[in-house]
C-alpha cells in the first residue's frame, strides 16, 4: 500500500514538474494531472500545493471550481453523450436513453458492472455531425442508438484501454 | 522585406514546389471531420498508399465549412484540378486511390483549372457561394501544422510589412481605420482598444486571445485554431507590434485535443523560424506566446475571469474598473481580443483598413463567421460579409431546414439576435446596430433583401454587432392551440434563446 501510494506521488511529481507551459500555476499543475492520471487524488493536491507554493485549501478551491476535475479513479472507459442542443434536436435523448438504460444508470457516473464511466458533455465542438458522442476521447458523430449501444458493448468486450480507436466506422449509418 | 523574410519565402517556395510535383490527397481532420470518421479514413488511406507504393503526399488540413460533407477527401494530380469527395468511408478508398476519376464516386466538386465537365467548382456550391473568405481564407486548403504552406500563400506577409515599413501607430492607424469590432460579442472597436493598451506606459504588457469557445453550437474558434493557427498568431503578433506589449496568451480549453496540438505545434514552429521570440524577422521587436489552457467552466470565457485562469485561480470574474487594459494578468496592462478578431487582422494589415471597412455594411465592417447546425440541410461554418439577410444564410447557403417543418432558431453571444424565420419570409439582417439600411458592402441579391436588413429588436437599443451567430436548427414543437397546453404550451423554442455576453 505505502508503495503504491509512493509509486502515485512519484506519478504526480514527474507530471507536475515536466509541464509543457512556462508558466505553472495550481490550475497548469492539476490539468497536467489529470491528464496523466485521469483524477486528483488528495496526494495530486497536496503535491501542486508544495509546488506552487500555495495553500492545500487553495487547491482544492480551484480544483472544486471546475467542472473536468474528479477526484476519483476513473473506470477503464470513458463514454461521453453530447446533449447540446444540435445534439438534442437530432436525437441525443433517445442515445443517452439507451446507453443509460445499458449501463442501469440514471445519470452520470460508473456502470455499477465497472468499465465504463458514462458522462453528459454540453458541447464536445463536432455540433455540425449531430448527435455525437465521444469514446474515450474518441468523437463519433451522426450517431443513433443502435449504434451507439454497439460501441458501448464493445467496450465491455476490449480489454485496455485505446483498443477503441482501432475499431473503425463499422456499422455506421452512413445515410443518417 | 527583411532579409529573414526573403529567407522563408524561398524556402516556402521550394517546399511548394515539391508538394506540387506529385499527386496530393487532402482530408479534413478537423473536429468534426474527426466525428464524421475522418481519421478512420486517413489510416485506411496512408495504409492504401503505402500498399500501393504510390508516391503521393497524403495531408491533413482543416475544416473547408463544408461539415455536411464530411469526411471530405480531396485528390489533386500535378497540374490538374482538386478534385473533392464528400462522405467518404474507408472502403470507398482503395477506387479512389487507384484512379479518382474512374471509381464510382462523383466528385461533389472541383477547384482550379481545368475543372470538370458537369461537376461545379468549390465555390459555386451553395454553402460557398455568398462567402467572403477572410479569417477562414485558408480554411481547409493549407496543412495547418506545415509552416510553409501557410508562407506559400502570403503568410507572415503582414508582419514582414509592419516590421519593414510600418511604424506600431501606423499599424494600429490600419486597424482603427478597418472598423473591426470585437467578434466576442461585445463589438468593441478594436482599434480603440488596442489604443488604450498602447497608450500605457507599462514595461511589461500582454495580449491574450480568447478561444476559449464554451457554447454548445460554436465551433468556429476551435476550426480556426485546427485550420488556420498561424493567422492567428501573425494576428497576435501584430497586436503586440501596434500596442507595445511582448507577450502573448493563446487561451484554449482543456481536452481539445485537436486545436491545441495544432495551436501549440504552430508556435514551435514561430519560434524556430524566428517569427516569435527575440528581434522578430530581424527587427528590435521581441514578442513571445504560448498556450494556457483552462478547466471546464463556462464563465472562463469572460475576459477577467479568464486571466484569473491563466493566473492559475478559480476563473472569477473580476470588479472592474480597473479595466484589462490598465490592471490585467498578473496585474500587468492587458488587452483580451477574440481569436476572430486577431484572425482578421493579417488581411487587414496586408490589404488596408480601407478594403476591410469596405466590406459588410456601414456600423459593422468585415465579415461574420457563422456555425449552422441542428435540423438543417447542410450543417457547417461559413464565412458571409456582414449585411447579408440570415434568411440567405439559413435557407440557401445552409439548404433550410432538413424535413422542412422547422423553425430557425438564432442562439449567439451576441445580445439582440431575436432573429427568426417567419412566414412572411423576413429574417433579419447580420447586422446588430439597428441602423443603416442601406450597406456599403460586396455581394449581390441581398441588396434587394429589404426585410434581411433588419436588426433584432434589442440590437437597436444596444447598439451592438452580432458577431458571434450560431445558428441551429430547432423542430417546431406541435402548435395545437386548441388543446389545454397550459400557460406557454404554444411559446415557440426559439424563446428559449440563450442570450449572454460570457465572451470577449
Amino acid at each position: 500500500m505505502t508503495n503504491q501510494v509512493q509509486d502515485l506521488r512519484d506519478t504526480i511529481r514527474k507530471a507536475i514538474t515536466s509541464q509543457r507551459s512556462k508558466i505553472v500555476t495550481p490550475l497548469s499543475s492539476l490539468l497536467a494531472v489529470e491528464d496523466a492520471i485521469g483524477y486528483v487524488p488528495r496526494e495530486a493536491v497536496e503535491e501542486v500545493a508544495k509546488l506552487t507554493e500555495s495553500t492545500v485549501n487553495d487547491v482544492w478551491g480551484v480544483a472544486s471550481f471546475y467542472t473536468n476535475f474528479r477526484f476519483t479513479p476513473p473506470a477503464e472507459h470513458t463514454v461521453e453523450v453530447c446533449w447540446g442542443p444540435s445534439c438534442h434536436v437530432l436525437g441525443a435523448p433517445s442515445v443517452l436513453k439507451a446507453i443509460l438504460g445499458h449501463l442501469k444508470l440514471t445519470t452520470e457516473g460508473e456502470a455499477a458492472d465497472g468499465g465504463i464511466t458514462f458522462k453528459y458533455n454540453t458541447c464536445l465542438g463536432a455540433c455540425a455531425q449531430a448527435p455525437v458522442m465521444s469514446i474515450d476521447h474518441h468523437l463519433v458523430g451522426r450517431v443513433k442508438a443502435e449504434e451507439a449501444l454497439k460501441w458501448v458493448r464493445r467496450l465491455h468486450e476490449e480489454s485496455g484501454a485505446g483498443a477503441v480507436r482501432h475499431i473503425g466506422s463499422h456499422g455506421r449509418d452512413e445515410d443518417a | 522585406m527583411t532579409e529573414a523574410y526573403g529567407v522563408l519565402v524561398e524556402s516556402a517556395r521550394g517546399h511548394q514546389r515539391t508538394l506540387e510535383s506529385k499527386p496530393r490527397i487532402r482530408v479534413g481532420t478537423a473536429i468534426c471531420g474527426q466525428a464524421a470518421g475522418a481519421l478512420e479514413v486517413l489510416e485506411a488511406l496512408r495504409r492504401e498508399v503505402a500498399r500501393r507504393g504510390l508516391d503521393a503526399t497524403v495531408s491533413e488540413v482543416g475544416c473547408l465549412g463544408l461539415c455536411y460533407a464530411e469526411p471530405l477527401v480531396d485528390v489533386q494530380f500535378p497540374g490538374e484540378s482538386r478534385m473533392f469527395y464528400e462522405r467518404v468511408t474507408p472502403d470507398k478508398l482503395p477506387p479512389l486511390v487507384e484512379a479518382h476519376l474512374v471509381s464510382t464516386s462523383i466528385p461533389m466538386a472541383t477547384l482550379g483549372a481545368p475543372g470538370f465537365p458537369g461537376i461545379p467548382d468549390l465555390y459555386d456550391l451553395p454553402m460557398m457561394l455568398n462567402q467572403v473568405r477572410i479569417a477562414l481564407r485558408n480554411a481547409g486548403h493549407i496543412d495547418p501544422t506545415d509552416l510553409y504552406e501557410y508562407i506559400a500563400v502570403g503568410g507572415y506577409l503582414a508582419l514582414d510589412k509592419a516590421l519593414s515599413a510600418m511604424t506600431p501607430e501606423a499599424v494600429l492607424g490600419e486597424v482603427t481605420t478597418s472598423g473591426l469590432k470585437g467578434r466576442g460579442g461585445a463589438a468593441f472597436s478594436t482599434g480603440t482598444k488596442w489604443g488604450f493598451l498602447k497608450g500605457s506606459q507599462a514595461p511589461e504588457k500582454y495580449i491574450l486571445c480568447n478561444a476559449e469557445e464554451g457554447d454548445p453550437g460554436a465551433f468556429n474558434d476551435k476550426g480556426i485554431l485546427e485550420s488556420d493557427p498561424h493567422t492567428l498568431i501573425e494576428g497576435m503578433i501584430l497586436a503586440g507590434y501596434a500596442t507595445g506589449a511582448t507577450y502573448g496568451y493563446v487561451f484554449i480549453r482543456h481536452g481539445h485535443e485537436g486545436p491545441i496540438e495544432r495551436t501549440q505545434r504552430a508556435l514551435e514552429q514561430a519560434y524556430e523560424a524566428g517569427l516569435l521570440g527575440r528581434n522578430i524577422l530581424g527587427s528590435d521587436f521581441s514578442f513571445d506566446a504560448e498556450v494556457s489552457l483552462v478547466g471546464e467552466s463556462y464563465v472562463s470565457g469572460e475576459e477577467t475571469a479568464l486571466m484569473e485562469a491563466i493566473e492559475g485561480k478559480r476563473a472569477m470574474p473580476r470588479y472592474r474598473p480597473p479595466f484589462p487594459a490598465a490592471v490585467g494578468v498578473w496585474g500587468k496592462p492587458s488587452n483580451i481580443n477574440n481569436i476572430k478578431t486577431l484572425a482578421y487582422v493579417p488581411q487587414i494589415v496586408s490589404n488596408g483598413g480601407e478594403w476591410f471597412a469596405g466590406i459588410g455594411v456601414e456600423g459593422s465592417a468585415g465579415t461574420a463567421i457563422l456555425c449552422l447546425s441542428g435540423n438543417i440541410l447542410r450543417p457547417g461554418m461559413v464565412e458571409v460579409p456582414m449585411g447579408l439577410s440570415l434568411r440567405t444564410v439559413v435557407e440557401e447557403m445552409g439548404g433550410g431546414d432538413a424535413d422542412r417543418q422547422g423553425e430557425v432558431f438564432a442562439d449567439g453571444r451576441a445580445p439582440g439576435w431575436g432573429a427568426e424565420r417567419r412566414e412572411t419570409g423576413h429574417g433579419a439582417g447580420l447586422q446588430g446596430d439597428g441602423r443603416g439600411r442601406g450597406h456599403s458592402g460586396v455581394g449581390r441579391d441581398y441588396r434587394r433583401r429589404r426585410g434581411g436588413m433588419r436588426g433584432g429588436h434589442d440590437a437597436a437599443a444596444g447598439g451592438l454587432l452580432p458577431v458571434r451567430v450560431v445558428w441551429q436548427v430547432f423542430p417546431l414543437p406541435p402548435r395545437d392551440h386548441s388543446s389545454a397546453g397550459g400557460p406557454g404550451a404554444d411559446v415557440p423554442f426559439r424563446e428559449r434563446a440563450v442570450r449572454s455576453g460570457a465572451d470577449a
